[in-house]
């Protein structure tokens, strides 16, 4: 039972991964580009986790798994933000 | 860069939740967590210490060099309300990306947006920005005194009721009162 629910949530890890990178290659402009990244690899990443943790069955690694994830969402989050703000002040000049 | 005072809502006590910067207290707690941080990742195995030690003195050193030894007191009620929307827009926010860019066209109309924030306290607005860009549509570009500039994959959906509820759950986590009756 935990076997199936932790494959599901990998598998469903890996489909917005895909998502993320297929927005990546499709949208047009670089901010959306930044939309797709973040998004689909915060709830990929998530997903995985969440599937990895079933797993493991251990608390410790539970709460490890909960920290790299958190690592994570801010590192993509914060480069996002300042990669969007260079830009944007490019563009408008200030 | 006046900003008018009678626009800034949550000053009072954010001055309050700023009040033990750079204090014995913060430089603990900052150590504290730190360590929790490296002796979760390592597994309590005692002979790392021996690259954690200097290593959390390091970052300990750092987060406070770098002024960012406010930790105010987050409200246990306000972390269960943040963490519910939060993985609740994570997930919405993913399906929407991925439903706008898997589909045949591309379903876009990227702009940008201006957004008024209603709280001041530094440590709250960063995780907000943070998070705006996990929201489904919205990335924050840049934030220019109280505004924040978006940016939006879809300029027909407007995103201000939803950047409240953040803000007001982002407020609450931080023990701050959202006012924010003048909108």
């Amino acid at each position: 039972m935990i076997n199936i629910l932790s494959s599901i949530l990998i598998l469903a890890g890996v489909f917005f991964y895909l998502a993320g990178s297929i927005g990546l290659l499709r949208l047009p402009d670089l901010y959306s580009r930044l939309h797709a990244l973040t998004k689909a690899d915060n709830l990929g990443l998530g997903l995985l986790i969440a599937g990895v943790a079933l797993q493991s069955q251990d608390l410790l690694i539970m709460l490890k798994l909960l920290l790299v994830w958190l690592s994570v969402l801010a590192a993509s989050a914060t480069s996002a933000h300042l990669i969007a703000r260079q830009a944007r002040r490019q563009e408008t000049g200030s | 860069m006046d900003t008018p005072d009678c626009c800034m809502d949550l000053n009072g006590t954010t001055r309050m939740a700023q009040a033990h910067r750079t204090t014995l207290t913060g430089i603990v707690t900052t150590t504290v967590i730190l360590a929790g941080i490296w002796w979760l990742i390592v597994q309590g195995r005692a002979d790392a210490w021996l690259i954690g030690l200097p290593a959390v003195a390091l970052a300990s050193w750092a987060s406070i060099r770098l002024g960012g030894n406010e930790l105010p007191a987050l409200s246990p009620g306000g972390l269960v309300v943040f963490t519910t929307l939060f993985l609740r827009e994570s997930v919405r926010g993913g399906i929407d990306v991925a439903q706008r860019t898997l589909g045949p066209g591309l379903r876009i109309e990227p702009g940008f947006h201006r957004y008024r924030l209603h709280i001041s306290n530094p440590a709250a607005r960063v995780l907000l920005i943070n998070c705006i860009g996990l929201l489904p549509g919205t990335l924050a570009a840049d934030l220019d005194g109280d505004h924040a500039e978006l940016h939006l994959l879809d300029t027909s959906v407007n995103p201000d009721q939803q950047l409240l509820q953040l803000e007001q759950a982002v407020a609450r986590l931080f023990g701050l009162t959202a006012e924010t009756s003048d909108d």
